[in-house]
């Protein structure tokens, strides 16, 4: 039996990558994939259930036992090491901020579905609103697995914590054979929620996706028809085929499997490169947020510093010819700070072309 | 003042805050004299945890995330009706941090003469106004973007100056629509005397005893879907029913906050 696999993931509309909490992993070596969605309002939860993901694809069938996780000390462990990283040098309003977070929660915490395979049989454990999906010929499901199957999706799930004593639930487990089984796919809530509701030709055109971007379409789509919910997306499909062999072969196409710290990286290049201006961007006609970085003589901040160019200055005067009129006095108000400015940074450091 | 905009159909209040569709919150609280005393540090006190709650749902990690623009109109001030304070949530870091540090309230308490309701609501309808349009023109270039419904809590301990005036500023910005909405106006009338009974969200007018600040606030508060009953139970406001009006009248002892920390939590992740 051949066995090819995907993965694709996407954040919730307007955020990073690297702000994205659903990871997954796929161990071919040694046949199990894991799929995990970190509780959005815990701390540092894509790091948490990456830990999950990656411990489970090493040893699935020692990785949790109903309500605990069976390293779970050493799993937390090394939480604390990513989280201790992350809190190293940070300014007196990053500690204020971060402080603040420790007030909503101090742990991580994650939903999980992991599954794996040998010859005859899959092995599922899954805990949370993440599903495992089992779809015969026809794209109907045949079966889905997950530990609050039944409930309503929400913003309350099950889930492993990175801290003792803090899971919540009971993890489930299942197995079977791989009759009628076309494919498996493990899905994160939002999409897990989509895919139980929609028909099945919008299941096939789901499980035959072939790249990044084409996900990124569908799920747009999906989203601007407000059937799909905004929320971080991940999906993880294995598609069975039958070649009549005993041994099971795992295959992938790399253009077919996301890989989370790459397109984190990419981001990061990308933002890197940005010339930063004083337009206003997504806060379009309201009163963007104060530019504070432009009052720190901190070298932590010199990358943020803003370039005003002749262009960015007459693009901003034109700017305000057209909607003067229309502006209410806190506008006018934010409007007049923001050309004071420009004529600080004018009288300071001229234009740069 | 209508604002209008798209396919009313899909209206149901369930786009979340986000950095894409970001809420606007409005605090419109009453410094009026008969707030002098207790109520005045009250109502302070009471916006400033809520927005100390809001706060805390934008961190991630040791970001802030700007999912929220708040506003907070003082009425019955030395300028009448004023904008006391206003940003986005990362606008705020450097004044809540001191705050903690000070022990201090994000707006100082205040009291001075009358009550001018329905300018508050003028103001708050030119600044609703403002917000949508805004939303609007990112929304026509951004097929990602959407416009939640804004929320407007309304903390008194009185009557406004002209009723009628009040209630129809009040409705009109309960008319101002987006897609996820019309805009949510909730009230909250503050009076610890021991006098008077507290009545919370009421579904019928019928429950006010013929209260006049009930009468008043029933027609100009939004309605409780099951939704905003499930978060007005995270704060231990009980006893609400469907259909309940977004209200309560004589607010006693803890109440205030709670409720305030209700009303500006209906649309958090």
């Amino acid at each position: 039996m051949r066995i090819e696999y995907s993965a694709f993931i996407l954040p919730h509309i307007g955020d990073q990558f690297s702000q994205c909490a659903d990871r997954f992993s796929c161990g071919e070596t040694n046949q199990c994939f894991a799929i995990a969605d970190g509780v959005g309002n815990s701390l540092f939860p894509g790091d948490w259930a990456q830990l999950l993901c990656d411990d489970f694809i090493e040893h699935p069938t020692l990785f949790s036992d109903n309500t605990h996780l069976c390293r779970e000390d050493e799993l937390i462990s090394k939480w604390e090491e990513q989280r201790n990283k992350r809190i190293s040098n940070l300014s007196d309003e990053e500690i204020f901020i971060y402080e603040m977070g420790l007030d909503k929660a101090d742990f991580a915490a994650s939903t999980f579905v992991g599954l794996s395979f040998d010859k005859k049989r899959w092995s599922c454990q899954a805990i949370g609103d993440s599903y495992l999906f089992l779809i015969n010929q026809d794209y109907n499901i045949s079966l889905k697995v997950a530990s609050m199957d039944g409930h309503d999706f929400d913003n309350f799930p099950e889930y492993f914590a990175s801290k003792k004593g803090q899971n919540n639930g009971t993890a489930v487990y299942c197995s079977g054979d791989y009759k009628d089984v076309a494919y498996f796919a493990l899905m994160t809530d939002a999409l897990s929620d989509w895919f139980i509701e929609a028909t099945p030709e919008k299941r096939e055109e789901l499980l035959n996706i072939h790249s990044h971007s084409e996900y990124e379409a569908f799920i747009d789509q999906e989203r601007q028809m407000m059937s799909l919910k905004d929320d971080d997306t991940a999906m993880l499909v294995l598609k069975v085929e039958d070649d009549g062999s005993e041994n099971l072969t795992f295959y992938s196409n790399p253009d077919k499997l996301d890989n989370i710290d790459s397109l984190i990286q990419n981001e990061k290049k990308s933002k890197d490169k940005e010339e930063i201006s004083l337009e206003e961007k997504d806060y379009n006609g309201f009163p963007p947020p104060e530019d504070k970085t432009e009052e720190t003589n901190s070298p932590k901040h010199s990358k943020c510093e803003r370039i005003v160019t002749a262009q960015s200055i007459d693009k901003e005067i034109q700017k305000i010819k057209r909607e003067w009129s229309s502006y209410n006095a806190i506008q006018l108000k934010n409007c007049i700070k923001k050309l004071i400015k420009y004529i600080d940074k004018l009288l300071l450091h001229g234009t740069s072309n | 003042m209508m604002v209008r905009i798209g396919d009313y159909s899909m209206a149901n209040y369930s786009l979340m805050w986000g950095s894409k569709a970001p809420g606007h919150l409005i605090y419109l609280i009453d410094q009026s004299g008969s707030m002098s005393g207790p109520n005045e540090v009250k109502a302070a006190e009471a916006v400033h945890a809520a927005i100390m709650d809001t706060f805390r749902g934008c961190v991630q990690g040791t970001e802030v995330r700007n999912r929220v623009y708040i506003t907070i109109i003082g009425y019955g001030n030395e300028q009448g009706v004023s904008i006391i304070r206003e940003g986005w949530m990362t606008d705020f870091v450097e004044d809540l941090k001191n705050c903690k540090a000070n022990n201090t309230t994000i707006i100082a308490p205040k009291s001075y003469g009358g009550t001018p309701m329905a300018e508050a609501f003028m103001l708050a309808g030119r600044c609703l106004s403002s917000w949508i349009t805004a939303r609007q023109n990112i929304c026509a270039n951004d097929p990602r973007a959407g416009i939640p419904a804004p929320i407007v809590i309304n903390i008194t301990d009185g009557y406004p100056d002209d009723r009628n005036s009040a209630t129809t500023e009040a409705k009109k910005i309960m008319n101002m629509s987006t897609p996820d909405g019309n805009v949510l106006l909730f009230n909250i009338h503050m009076d610890d005397s021991e006098e008077t009974a507290e009545i919370k969200f009421p579904n019928d007018k019928a429950q006010l005893n013929g209260v006049e600040a009930g009468e008043f606030l029933f027609d100009i508060s939004s309605e409780m879907s099951p939704e905003f009953i499930k978060v007005a139970k995270q704060q231990k406001l009980e006893g609400i029913f469907p259909g309940a009006k977004g209200f309560v009248v004589n607010a006693k002892g803890d109440t205030l906050v709670r409720f305030v920390r209700f009303g500006s939590a209906v649309s958090q992740k």
